[in-house]
């Protein structure tokens, strides 16, 4: 089968008369000619097949859109603006599209990168099931989506997906939270949004230890959405509800800082030892005050600069790219927080 | 239209005869190519566990223990010998740690942390609840020293340790993760009670095992933690 574009109809009535074989006015004047033509035809690898190539710009510099869950947490914030800074350290012009934690908002933001000529999509999903529709949409656009941060359930809808390796960092977690709280005493855990997969990996590597030890017993575990106001008011309630706490396990550092501000309300600041994930500024400086136990620095930086980098890559032709990179997080404590900061390692003296 | 040049009779022939043999050249080199361009995907030489979650639905406890099983049993203990000498490594790690970490650890995707898988053989020097401490070698002092976890089995260090297991080989991180789990359960069940109850001070063991590389070089000097896959009380 051969490939053609159609081009413009000329103006003017179609002349009546016989159909003819060939009403281009292009004649093939040597027998030499027809071969040819199929040779060089013939000659074009890939024959017909529809393009994987990402969309061109028209003019101009290529665009690549950066949608992220929420702008409302200061991580994202480092996420979002690091992918953004390094595409556009690359070349390209970046949009940044704001999902506020809803997937129909998400949905719409994809609807306007689809109609909008981008190049690519960074990627921070809010639904790990949800927002496979979305990047298949995107993909059948001719839009390449790269995931970082949190997984979408799917192999073959993404480019590549850089993840935190949220569970390991919960298992060395939850060791440290064994050693701190010891043998015996009550905690609550704080998990964040319900439908997204590091709630889980979190929760389930934090479980895998502390539910070895049967002195140590959870008498709560309530979303919070990985949000600094709602973790001050669940906590509030756990408070009250459990005044003989002994620790809490929040998914994310903003439920952490929310939970100190509730301890603080209860004058409890002292009792109950509070437990992070993230390695939020904020976290990372009231681990050195002993104001939160722990955290677990992950690096937003490494994963947005990684996603803005394999997106120039596959636009300039590569198409090798593993499905899934986990990404090291590290368990910050008052023994090591000297080594941390901007969400990050501190480069070394 | 105007007229046109007619060609002779001899020359169209000839012309026509070099037009259908290239013709039918380029039909058979199309039908029948020369070579074949392949793009070929790098995988890890691991084995590929994708095809045992039909659908990409999540395993269940029993595959998720018959997929740990099937590891342990036929890559990971045949695998367990040919681990680089454990007193060779720390060795190196002393003497140049980052050249040490380059030539024998193993790293997980993006980011500091590293895996080393040894193999060796050493006197027990000391036995605790949680651990058992090996001199490698003859034992003596100064040799390096290991120290074989005989506790919960907690974390990645066996799933990551042997370079074996890539993620894309798992439909995703949490089936990933319930086999790092998986397989601490085997090591808690079929290596460390050997070590429990059969090792004693002063006797000798021979041992293969998964540790998380220390990742400063003050850290080299100290007993490497190291999860054991295989112990043999010898």
């Amino acid at each position: 089968m051969l490939c053609y574009s159609d081009g413009p109809t000329p103006p003017g009535p179609v002349p009546a008369g016989p159909v003819r074989a060939f009403p281009h006015p292009m004649r093939f004047r040597s027998p030499l000619s027809i071969p040819l033509a199929l040779a060089v035809i013939l000659s074009v690898p890939g024959g017909c097949k529809r393009s994987e190539a990402p969309r061109a710009a028209s003019t101009g510099p290529g665009k690549i859109a950066v949608i992220v869950s929420t702008l409302n947490n200061p991580w994202f914030v480092v996420l979002a603006d690091t992918a953004r800074d390094r595409a556009r350290e690359l070349g390209y012009a970046v949009t940044v599209f704001d999902s506020q934690n809803d997937p129909a908002k998400e949905s719409t933001n994809f609807d306007n990168v689809i109609a909008s000529g981008y190049q690519a999509v960074l990627f921070n999903c809010t639904d790990a099931s949800g927002s496979v529709a979305n990047v298949r949409r995107a993909k059948a656009a001719a839009i390449p989506v790269f995931c970082m941060d949190r997984e979408i359930a799917a192999n073959d809808a993404a480019v590549t997906q850089i993840l935190s390796d949220s569970y390991s960092g919960c298992v060395a977690l939850g060791q440290y939270f064994v050693r701190q709280v010891g043998a015996t005493g009550t905690y609550a855990e704080l998990l964040g949004i319900v439908a997204d997969t590091n709630t889980w990996s979190r929760s389930k590597g934090f479980h895998s230890v502390v539910d070895r030890s049967p002195g140590l017993k959870m008498v709560a575990q309530q979303s919070a959405e990985f949000d600094r106001s709602k973790a001050l008011e669940v906590f509030e309630a756990i408070l009250q509800a459990h005044p003989d706490l002994s620790a809490v396990f929040c998914g994310n550092d903003a439920m952490a800082l929310g939970a100190y501000q509730a301890l603080l309300g209860a004058g409890k600041t002292g009792q109950v030892k509070i437990f992070g994930f993230d390695g939020d500024n904020d976290a990372v400086q009231d681990v050195a005050e002993g104001k939160i136990a722990a955290t677990v620095m992950q690096y937003p930086k490494i994963m947005a600069r990684t996603v803005a980098e394999d997106a120039d890559r596959y636009i300039k032709g590569e198409r090798n790219f593993p499905q899934r990179t986990p990404v090291a997080v590290e368990l910050v404590t008052r023994d090591n927080v000297g080594k941390f900061g901007d969400y990050g390692r501190k480069a070394a003296p | 239209m105007g007229a046109k040049p007619r060609l002779s009779p001899g020359r169209g022939g000839r012309a026509w005869r070099v037009a259908a043999i290239a013709a039918l050249a380029v039909l058979v080199i199309w039908i029948v190519p020369l070579f074949h361009v392949h793009v070929v995907e790098l995988r890890s030489p691991a084995m590929n566990f994708e095809a045992s979650f039909p659908g990409g639905v999540s395993p269940t406890v029993t595959t998720l223990a018959t997929i740990a099983d099937k590891f342990w049993r036929e890559r990971l203990q045949p695998s367990a010998a040919g681990a680089p000498d454990a007193a060779a490594v720390l060795t190196a790690l002393r003497a140049d740690f980052p050249g040490g970490l380059d030539r024998y650890a193993h790293k997980v995707g993006l980011g500091g942390l590293a895996y080393l898988y040894v193999s060796g053989e050493g006197r027990v020097v000391r036995k605790d609840a949680s651990q058992i401490l090996v001199a490698l070698g003859s034992g003596e002092p100064g040799q390096p020293v290991v120290a074989l976890q005989t506790g919960p089995v907690f974390g990645n260090a066996v799933r990551d340790g042997t370079g074996l297991l890539s993620v894309n080989d798992f439909p995703s991180l949490d089936e990933y993760n319930a086999l790092a789990a998986e397989l601490d359960r085997l090591v808690e069940t079929r290596v460390l009670p050997v070590l429990r109850d059969r090792a004693v001070v002063g006797g000798r063991v021979a041992f293969a095992g998964c540790a998380q590389a220390p990742d400063d070089p003050r850290d080299a000097a100290a007993p490497l933690a190291l999860v054991p896959v295989r112990a043999e009380i010898r």
